[in-house]
């Protein structure tokens, strides 16, 4: 019983010991990137190039998950609402809950997993590949050269991505109750705009930043940090996809109960 | 970022002969695995030096921890005089400027032409004109005898031998005092591995520089090497000229050199 309990404490002490390890190392990286984002050289060149790499290609894949939920949520309400009479009210409850919540949420999701799984595999590889060791034995920095550049380029691109999910997922939404529940597409327009207001817009940019952030900081340290060749690569960004899904769901929760007392 | 000002090294030339780099009683381990356990020996001002070892013996480990790749346990590292096991990052550019280093698979930045790759230090750490940087560059392509027609290539066009020899010429643009090789012909065919091997020779001579190549390459070693040190134990078991080296009466240095496997290791 004594050699079963030594072992558990074991397992769970090294297990939150690592844990401790990775929060403190993602914190110090963050730390270094930010403090070197805002402090020139800018090299605004490199930041262009990740945005067209990481925001453009991204593009049609978050439209068409913005566009896929906007009308699902269309549907769901327009059907369930009916029931209680109440299907003049899909506008506004597809808006505020795509504002708020689904764009930001979704986009970070899907796009933000697509884009932080492409910088731990790229990083991943250069660090395998010793390019990273290279960029520090040339005498350069490479948080500098490697992750300030996508830091940057992911927090104009979420917030941007999020806004094109926004009119997306609202237009489907439009379209969908007009050609299935022959709601008028300017009635649907116009009861949404009475009742979204700024903070619900806002609410979502702001998620969309902090999901940035994560999502470029959590891709950048699985790749600075992989080990073991081609398969650690692999390993790094699988890894990746998970560690953003779920600091994306837990922020969320956060972010949420915090952004509802600032914007009530 | 900028952990301590601006390290300072002494400008005067070190005269041939005399210790440029130290190597004081250098301990290291990854976890429980210890690499050294007393490394002590000296790098010899316009000497190439070859470290031949086996396998695991930490040869590799030894010219990352003098640019600060990796950190040594205990000991020193003295260039110039000065310690550079306590240095930071910051204070390391100037180390890194003056000791470059050719790695085992290159290194060459994917995303990058051969001329930019070969320009990163330039456009790092000087403010050159466009042209300056041109004929500098220009001026390395001719010296590995690449066509500068290369010179817009990307490393995936590139043969293994030629990744290497742009390594090099990257590493040597600056001009460097000291430059680290490390193994610079492995998974050459034997004409590039002649090439590279020759290349280092050329460097050594035309420019003066001082070098540690770390090799697997026995043939390159007794073609290039003023001095040879030999890694085995944990420390450097012996250390001597080539021709000390191969008439050493020593067993364990001996087997190495004819390929009979250490029964210790």
């Amino acid at each position: 019983m004594s050699a079963w309990f030594v072992s558990l404490f074991q397992t769970v002490g090294a297990r939150a010991i690592e844990y401790i390890w990775f929060m403190g190392s993602i914190t110090r990286l963050s730390y270094l990137a930010a403090w070197r984002m805002v402090l020139p050289p800018y090299d605004l060149r490199a930041v262009i190039a990740q945005i067209e790499l990481l925001g453009v290609r991204s593009l049609r894949i978050g439209l068409l998950t913005a566009a896929a939920i906007g009308g699902v949520m269309a549907l769901q309400f327009a059907y369930g609402l009916g029931k209680f009479g109440a299907q003049d009210y899909v506008g506004p409850v597809v808006a505020v809950s795509l504002f708020r919540e689904l764009a930001p949420v979704l986009t970070a999701l899907i796009v933000g997993g697509r884009i932080g799984s492409g910088m731990a595999a790229e990083l991943g590889s250069m660090k395998v590949g010793e390019q990273i060791d290279a960029i520090r034995a040339l005498g350069a920095d490479p948080i500098r050269k490697l992750i300030v550049p996508r830091l940057a380029a992911s927090l104009i691109i979420m917030p941007m991505l999020t806004v094109f999910a926004d009119i997306t997922g609202f237009l489907a939404a439009q379209g969908l109750s007009s050609s299935q529940f022959n709601i008028p597409p300017l009635f649907f327009y116009q009861s949404s705009l009475d009742v979204v207001d700024l903070g619900d817009f806002f609410t979502g940019l702001i998620k969309a930043v902090v999901f940035g952030f994560l999502v470029a900081v959590i891709g950048c340290y699985q790749g600075f940090n992989t080990q073991g060749g081609t398969q650690g690569v692999g390993l790094s960004t699988t890894g990746t996809v998970e560690l953003i899904s779920i600091s994306v769901l837990i922020s969320d929760f956060f972010l949420t109960q915090i952004l509802l007392v600032v914007f009530r | 970022m900028c952990a301590g000002f601006a390290v300072q090294f002494d400008e005067t030339p070190v005269p041939a002969g005399e210790p440029l780099i130290r190597y004081v009683h250098v301990q290291k381990a990854f976890g429980s695995k210890r690499i050294y356990e007393d490394l002590h020996f000296d790098v010899l001002s316009g000497e190439t030096l070859t470290i031949l070892g086996g396998s695991g013996q930490g040869k590799s480990v030894m010219i990352k921890i003098l640019i600060g790749l990796l950190t040594a346990d205990t000991g020193q590292i003295l260039y110039r005089g000065v310690d550079l096991t306590h240095l930071s990052e910051f204070q390391l550019i100037e180390v890194r400027k003056r000791i470059s280093m050719v790695f085992q698979l290159a290194a060459l930045f994917d995303s990058l032409t051969v001329f930019e790759n070969i320009a990163y230090p330039l456009r790092e750490h000087l403010r050159l004109e466009e042209t300056a940087i041109r004929e500098r560059v220009e001026a390395q392509l001719d010296l590995i005898n690449l066509p500068r027609s290369f010179a817009a290539r990307y490393p995936s066009e590139l043969s293994g031998g030629m990744r290497k020899l742009v390594g090099l010429a990257r590493s040597i643009v600056m001009q460097p005092e000291v430059i680290l090789y490390d193994e610079p012909t492995t998974g050459l065919d034997p004409e590039s591995t002649v090439r590279v091997n020759k290349l280092i020779r050329t460097v050594q001579q035309e420019r003066g520089v001082t070098a540690m190549v770390i090799t697997h390459d026995m043939g390159g070693a007794f073609y290039f090497s003023d001095r040879i040190a030999f890694l085995s134990g944990r420390r450097i078991h012996r250390i001597g000229t080539v021709q000390e080296m191969r008439n050493a009466e020593d067993e364990i240095l001996q087997n190495f050199l004819r390929g009979i496997p250490d029964e210790e290791e």
